[in-house]
């Protein structure tokens, strides 16, 4: 096998998703776990984070979405990262996401019990800002990347009542508004799709340990050489580095990792 | 949300980060139910490095359980496997063993269903609702 081949290993279940308003399993989800899954990635996240010699790492994904990729990299941890000693968290601004998201979790390592990584929870959460500074080893974020003219605002799940309750079958117009505006905040990524991004760069040194990782999907609409120089300008050592490219339809989907 | 969640958390409010007063966050008027989790020893003992133990004992206590004031000392110990595969401590007195066990139930399977967090320093009251957590901030405090 060449280290551009990824492991096969099976993708979690998301059958208990039917109606929820959460963004499926889709071809930015499954180019995430192809990159965890390039055997020159497992080498350098087993060399970054050794077994035995190193505390055990603290795993966050920020917009969890249906789960899928927190529950492939927690139920494989063993394979992926060469331990089990991994905490996970989830965040994502939408209650629905969450509750979902920790069925997901939670089923794909009760089925891998032998290589699974501890999950802890998932929060409600505007990015990392629940978090105790420096505490991130490994970062995921697949964020809302497609350039709209508009940025849906977070103010009606800031000011609302409605995140109280988890959306199924939209009954009312105010469901079905409701539904319509939690799938928005999934994609659109306002101008060149970076309006989400951008504020989570601006993050990045207050919530990485020193020895953290960021994984971050970017497509070609988000202009990754313009990233890549605003990453190594902010100086301390930054640099960005590419893991896996793939066209997806019309789109071309890049991962990459953002270390110091 | 599980008692360990609690360590790596703080208020969200800008201005409170530097404070020390915002971390840990107050547990109030918390509904607790107990959770099966898989027990790892190697995790757990791995763990206590990077556990701000002071914040653990003060969450503990807001949650009605008493943890050592000092933080154990675990003797190292070398991971083999058991015949059904779980992580088994191979060489951990028995002392050991008891404390680990003790620290699972609370740090892992100890599950906030409902209830609120409270920051020391701005005094906002985060609400916790069917286990998650609600970090969202109104838009008048961001």
């Amino acid at each position: 096998m060449t280290s551009t081949t990824p492991l096969k290993l099976p993708t979690p279940s998301t059958s208990h998703i039917t109606s929820q308003p959460v963004y499926p399993p889709s071809e930015d989800s499954y180019l995430l776990l192809d990159a965890f899954s390039l055997p020159s990635e497992v080498a350098f996240t087993t060399s970054r984070f050794p077994a035995a010699t190193t505390p055990p790492p603290l795993l966050v994904e920020i917009g969890t979405g249906s789960g899928v990729v927190s529950a492939f990299v927690a139920a494989h941890a063993l394979t992926l990262f060469n331990r089990r000693d991994i905490i996970t968290l989830g965040l994502d601004v939408s209650f629905t996401a969450n509750t979902v998201t920790n069925t997901t979790i939670s089923k794909a390592c009760a089925e891998h019990p032998s290589t699974a990584a501890t999950f802890l929870d998932s929060i409600t959460s505007d990015l990392t800002t629940c978090l105790k500074p420096s505490c991130v080893d490994i970062l995921i974020f697949n964020p809302p990347y497609v350039p709209t003219s508009e940025h849906p605002s977070l103010s009606t799940l800031r000011d609302g009542k409605t995140q109280q309750k988890v959306i199924v079958n939209s009954k009312s117009k105010e469901d079905y508004d409701m539904e319509e505006y939690l799938l928005s905040l999934t994609y659109a990524g306002g101008e060149k799709g970076m309006e989400t991004t951008d504020r989570l760069l601006d993050q990045l040194h207050q919530v990485l340990s020193e020895r953290g990782v960021l994984y971050l999907l970017l497509c070609a609409g988000n202009k990754p050489v313009e990233v890549v120089e605003r990453v190594t300008g902010m100086g301390r050592g930054w640099k960005m580095e590419l893991v896996i490219e793939r066209r997806a339809g019309w789109e071309i989907l890049s991962i990459w990792r953002v270390y110091r | 949300m599980k008692l360990l969640t609690a360590n790596f958390l703080s208020c969200a409010v800008k201005a409170c980060k530097s404070s020390p007063l915002s971390f840990p966050l107050h547990f109030k008027d918390a509904e607790l139910a107990s959770k099966s989790v898989p027990y790892n020893p190697i995790l757990l003992s791995n763990l206590l490095p990077r556990l701000d133990w002071p914040a653990l004992v003060t969450s503990s206590s807001e949650l009605g359980f008493t943890l050592p004031q000092q933080k154990p000392e675990i003797t190292p110990f070398t991971p083999t496997s058991s015949e059904d595969g779980d992580a088994v401590m191979s060489g951990a007195g028995e002392e050991d063993e008891k404390t680990l066990r003790m620290l699972h139930k609370v740090l892992m399977e100890t599950e906030v269903v409902e209830g609120k967090m409270v920051c020391g320093s701005c005094g906002f009251e985060y609400g916790i609702h069917q286990t998650v957590a609600n970090f969202l901030l109104p838009s008048h405090l961001v």
